[in-house]
């Protein structure tokens, strides 16, 4: 089994670097890590880097993952191998522009694009944000699924995330005591359905969302809050049409022994128990 | 420092134009539970109090509070014409009608209506509203002042409410364990600027406010936060003229001397929601009326 640990980082190609830049330092909230020729990288925490815009086409989009060592990452691309996932290993170079010492690359049933990592790095730096939005780290995604039931099993089968709860056929899946890391949600091509930032409290999520409205950033869903998370939440479109969320306090698993997923109905409220509808983000509802 | 003779916020006399027509705006919208039947009125309940809310005919509305003593009443009633404010005893009948023991009908400087009370009935059936409203009672009350330093006189020196934070000169007054109960803001004209129902969490305040969107309800102010109480809150249209309002605050901190907040709009929203529609909430628009009483105390 490929024992993820943590989320690492994602990477966003988009066609107007500029455009990314001043989205996530303006709005977004995040601190300039490193300005490439054809990359920007930023933080949001003591990752060194957690979200990175690369000059290419806005479909791809990847999710990096870490795993424990260097013979997790073997096996993981053996296991991979074996289930006739075509696996990449990445060059130094590669490794070195995700601030990672070695990483694997492979598509999920979907065709999402997934790298496992070793070894992250974080910056002795303090995180210090370009806004004061509150954001605390980043925290989640959500992935496109062309079939989340064929998903769901190779995410806790071939993978070690566990079902938190679910809502219709979407499965809110763990990798550690979070409510949830990664979410599948219904789509006809891959890609990442959202990206989560945690921010302190639900003071951040109010001033953001009047700081986005006066800004004309279309608010795609929110302010509202998760019956099965208890997160207070606010989704948002930013360049490229990709979905990012702040939200704060999601809940944590107690009792990883005995917790038993929980099944909501496939209706707004199961989405936001104060009444807030959701856009467009979950089709069909 | 002044002893404090006031116990509690009882209730809002908020005079509309058809009391019949405006009572579903209450009960559906709002959430109160429909109390007993008054000629010229609908009585509405908040919580354990037989009424929190009238809406009346009669042209001018008033609020109701709770007078500590029998003893408080009567220095109150000895005090007020020695500051030179109008006071009355309202008859038998009044108060029956009220519902209290006895009324003291007083008008503050601006020309609001205060009713000060003893004994407000308490109905022994619980309180249920018509939907899942988590009122839990009425909370506070704003009111426009005119003459915002002898009305501030009035309520601090010879009613005991104390001053708990200003936001430029507008002034929260509380006597309970609340932040505050009653907010006065200058204004160019006296009336009731908001009521506001406390609910049991932020939760129900949200749920609220997509409520009131669904309903094609004018939210005139928030989601957002009232920095000096930490109170969140979500102002919007009703019957009469008076903004409506649902209100969670957090448990208090202790009693601290009065703060100055400037008047400026995160003063009066943390969050950063604007209020257009009444201008004594929105900074930039209330500061004509705080040159206008700076003026005012400068040319006595």
């Amino acid at each position: 089994m490929i024992e993820l640990k943590d989320l690492t980082y994602v990477r966003l190609g988009t066609r107007d670097l500029g455009t990314a830049e001043s989205f996530a330092t303006g709005v977004l909230g995040l601190e300039i890590r490193e300005r490439h020729r054809n990359a920007l990288y930023l933080r949001s925490d003591q990752r060194a880097h957690s979200l990175c815009y690369f000059e290419g086409p806005p479909e791809e989009q990847i999710i990096g993952f870490e795993v424990e060592s260097a013979a997790a990452l073997n096996a993981a691309a053996a296991a991979l191998e074996n289930l006739q996932h075509k696996v990449h290993r990445g060059s130094a170079s590669e490794a070195e522009q995700r601030y990672v010492s070695e990483f694997i690359s492979f598509r999920d049933p979907t065709g999402n694009q997934i790298e496992l990592v070793i070894r992250p790095q974080l910056s002795a730096k303090r995180h210090f944000p370009s806004r004061d939005a509150g954001i605390t780290g980043f925290n989640h995604v959500g992935m496109n699924s062309t079939d989340p039931v064929r998903d769901e099993a190779f995410w806790t089968q071939v993978c070690n995330a566990r079902v938190s709860d679910r809502i219709g056929d979407i499965p809110l899946m763990r990798i550690n005591a979070i409510h949830h890391t990664l979410a599948l949600v219904q789509s006809s091509k891959p890609g990442i359905q959202h990206i989560n930032h945690q921010v302190a409290e639900i003071d951040d999520v109010m001033r953001s969302y009047y700081f986005l409205k006066e800004r004309n950033v279309p608010i795609v869903f929110g302010p509202g809050r998760h019956p099965t998370s208890g997160a207070r939440f606010l989704y948002f479109k930013g360049p490229d049409g990709v979905i990012f969320e702040y939200s704060c306090g999601v809940g944590e698993i107690a009792n990883e022994a005995t917790h038993r997923p929980r099944q909501f109905t496939r209706e707004p409220l199961s989405f936001c128990m104060w009444g807030a509808t959701p856009g467009g983000l979950i089709p069909g509802v | 420092m002044p002893v404090v003779r006031l116990a509690a916020l009882c209730y809002a006399r908020v005079p509309v134009s058809e009391p019949a027509a405006a009572a579903p705006f209450g009960e559906d919208v709002v959430g109160l539970q429909r109390g007993g039947n008054t000629a010229g009125e609908i009585r509405l309940r908040a919580g354990a109090l037989a009424w929190s809310l009238a809406l009346t005919d009669e042209v001018h509305g008033g609020i109701g509070i709770e007078v500590t003593c029998e003893a408080a009443l009567a220095e109150i009633a000895a005090a007020l014409p020695r500051d030179g404010f109008i006071c009355e005893w309202a008859d038998q009948e009044l108060c029956e009608q009220r519902g209290v023991a006895r009324a003291l009908l007083v008008r503050d400087a601006s020309g609001n209506a205060l009713e000060l009370v003893l004994r407000p009935q308490i109905s022994a059936r619980r309180f249920f509203p018509p939907h899942d409203s988590g009122i839990t009672g009425l909370q506070t009350i704003g009111l426009r002042s005119t003459n915002i330093e002898r009305d501030v006189m009035l309520w601090t020196e010879v009613l005991g409410a104390w001053v708990a934070d200003r936001v430029g000169d507008i002034t929260y007054l509380g006597f309970d364990d609340a932040h505050h109960r009653i907010a006065l803001y200058p204004s160019d004209r006296a009336g009731f600027l908001y009521i506001g129902f406390g609910v049991v969490d932020f939760d129900y305040l949200m749920q609220h406010n997509y409520r009131l969107e669904a309903r094609q309800v004018r939210i005139v102010h928030g989601p957002g936060l009232e920095p000096a109480s930490g109170a969140s809150f979500v102002r919007f249209a009703g019957p009469g003229d008076v903004a409506w309002s649902f209100v969670h605050s957090p448990a208090m901190a202790a009693r601290r001397a009065p703060r100055q907040f400037a008047l400026a709009a995160e003063s009066l929203c943390d969050w950063g929601s604007i209020c257009n529609d009444l201008p004594e909430l929105n900074a930039l628009t209330a500061r004509e009326f705080h040159m206008r009483h700076h003026q005012k105390r400068e040319t006595p």
